[in-house]
């Protein structure tokens, strides 16, 4: 079985598609755009992609900076 | 086979499954005192579909041909509810001296063919809002395309075609006219599609871009060492519904190195309207004048569609709009390129994409048979570029992703690429928008 997705292993799949190496650890304090180079495309694919995996629009309630804005968004992990 | 068909002599038929209808058994049908036609059917087998169609052009009667892809709901949802489909009408039967002189008589007139009050053929399209529009057709409109002459006697034609569709309904009348065979390919693998180009004898081929590139997907003296290299004996190789790209002209060009390649511009609304050889299509002389290009758009005279329920829609001033994106080659006749089809641009954060530019380069990959690029609604950018593919075998999506970037502006790469097993298509076989 596939594990379950996560915000990073989220992130990290957009950072492959760009040709970058992924990333060990996402602090909720990370910036998408200044820090991990995120630009609106990139952003689009990330909502998309939380969107498929958790079911919910990150961009819904206004615009997200960093890790920790999108986390408290998405529904608790499973025990 | 010949110009002139005998009783004993093919009409159509499925190879695979034994099924055959001849020249003689549609004639004896509508021979008979009385005949028994269903005004609506909604046919099992595409045998049952030719019968139908052609007794109904011979009796003069009206038929509506109901989609044998539309699901139960579907089709209550256009009318054809249990009870309709069970209708039974007597009309008088018509004897004919011989299959020759059957298939002569629509041509003459006879048998009710052209007449206001005689044949009528209602098919159902896939609207852009999603409902099955309604659209009628005499004759005239049907068999615009059709050719006959002592040259075409000896075709046999692959059905490539859903034969409750428009295209599907134009090959039976295109073989009927010239006492063809038609043998049934639609719905059959490549493998099957190759093995009986080549034992059946199959000189004439028409299907949509994506049929062809499935077609050619398969290997090339095949696994089992029965799918030809090249198919010497097909004569004549036609594209229609989707944008034709030169890459799978070429590739067909040299698997059917004796055929006659050509793009046929149709709808469901307006049946088959234009040839091209190559990517340029022109207007045939009895058409001049009732074609013109308006900032990019094809637009049609509306005198050339199809009667529609309540009324046709896109319809301005006595021109239909096709929505199709144009661009215009030369004049007189009037010659264009066509740049996309009546789907509707996508925009990715306030760049407009076409999506049959995106599809052009994806098919391009090697290993790709079928792509479709859609929009989806991204509260980032309004919409987002989303790639179905259908490949074999399946790329590195890393690799795949590399290619696109070097050939296309950032947002016209799809951020998201699915691997499928088949597209999702309307109703018309044309790969339907998002």
């Amino acid at each position: 079985m596939k594990p379950a997705p996560t915000l990073l292993s989220v992130v990290n799949q957009v950072l492959a598609n760009k040709r970058r190496t992924a990333i060990a650890a996402l602090p909720p304090e990370t910036r998408l755009r200044e820090e991990l180079g995120f630009d609106s495309l990139d952003m689009a694919e990330l909502t998309v992609r939380l969107e498929e995996a958790f079911g919910v629009d990150i961009f819904a309630a206004g615009v997200v900076r960093t890790a920790g804005e999108i986390e408290v968004r998405l529904p608790a992990a499973q025990p | 086979m010949n110009a002139r068909p005998a009783d004993s002599d093919c009409l159509w038929r499925d190879p695979l499954s034994g099924a055959r209808v001849t020249y003689g058994e549609l004639r004896a049908l509508v021979g008979v005192g009385t005949v028994e036609l269903r005004p609506w059917l909604r046919p099992a087998t595409p045998g049952e579909a030719v019968l139908g169609l052609l007794s109904a052009l011979l009796l003069g009667c009206e038929l509506t041909l109901v989609d044998v892809d539309f699901s139960e709901e579907e089709a209550a949802s256009v009318g054809a509810t249990a009870e309709r489909l069970a209708e039974r009408m007597r009309v008088p039967g018509r004897r004919f001296e011989d299959a020759a002189a059957m298939v002569a008589a629509p041509r003459r007139g006879e048998g009710g063919g052209v007449g206001p009050d005689g044949f009528k053929l209602t098919l159902f399209t896939s609207g852009s809002t999603g409902l099955p529009k309604q659209v009628t057709h005499g004759l005239g409109g049907l068999s615009r395309m059709v050719r006959l002459g002592e040259r075409h006697g000896a075709d046999v034609w692959g059905m490539a075609y859903n034969a409750t569709h428009i295209a599907g309904v134009q090959v039976i009348l295109q073989a009927f006219f010239n006492g063809n065979a038609l043998v049934q390919l639609f719905g059959h693998g490549p493998a099957a599609v190759w093995r009986m180009i080549e034992a059946e004898g199959i000189t004439h081929l028409s299907a949509t871009p994506s049929f062809y590139r499935l077609l050619l997907g398969a290997t090339a003296g095949g696994e089992d060492g029965t799918t030809p290299v090249e198919a010497r004996g097909v004569r004549a190789v036609t594209l229609g519904g989707e944008r034709c790209d030169e890459g799978l002209r070429a590739r067909l060009a040299a698997r059917f190195p004796e055929a006659r390649i050509r793009n046929v511009y149709a709808s469901t609304e307006a049946g088959s309207l234009f040839v091209a050889e190559g990517e340029v299509f022109s207007v045939s002389p009895e058409l001049a004048g009732r074609v013109r290009i308006v900032d990019g758009e094809l637009q049609v005279a509306a005198d050339l569609l199809g009667d529609f329920a309540g009324g046709a829609q896109s319809v301005t001033d006595g021109w239909y709009r096709t929505g199709d994106t144009v661009e215009r080659v030369g004049d007189e006749p009037l010659r264009w390129r066509i740049l996309s089809r009546e789907r509707d641009w996508v925009n990715v954060g306030g760049h407009k994409v076409n999506p049959g530019e995106v599809e052009a380069v994806l098919l391009a990959y090697p290993g790709v048979i079928e792509a479709r690029v859609y929009g989806r609604v991204n509260s980032v950018l309004g919409q987002i570029l989303v790639a179905e593919l259908v490949a074999s075998p399946v790329p590195d999506e890393a690799e795949l992703r590399a290619f696109l970037s070097g050939r296309l502006q950032p947002a016209k790469v799809p951020r998201l690429i699915k691997f499928v097993e088949r597209i999702a298509r309307g109703r018309t076989g044309k790969q339907s928008g998002a």
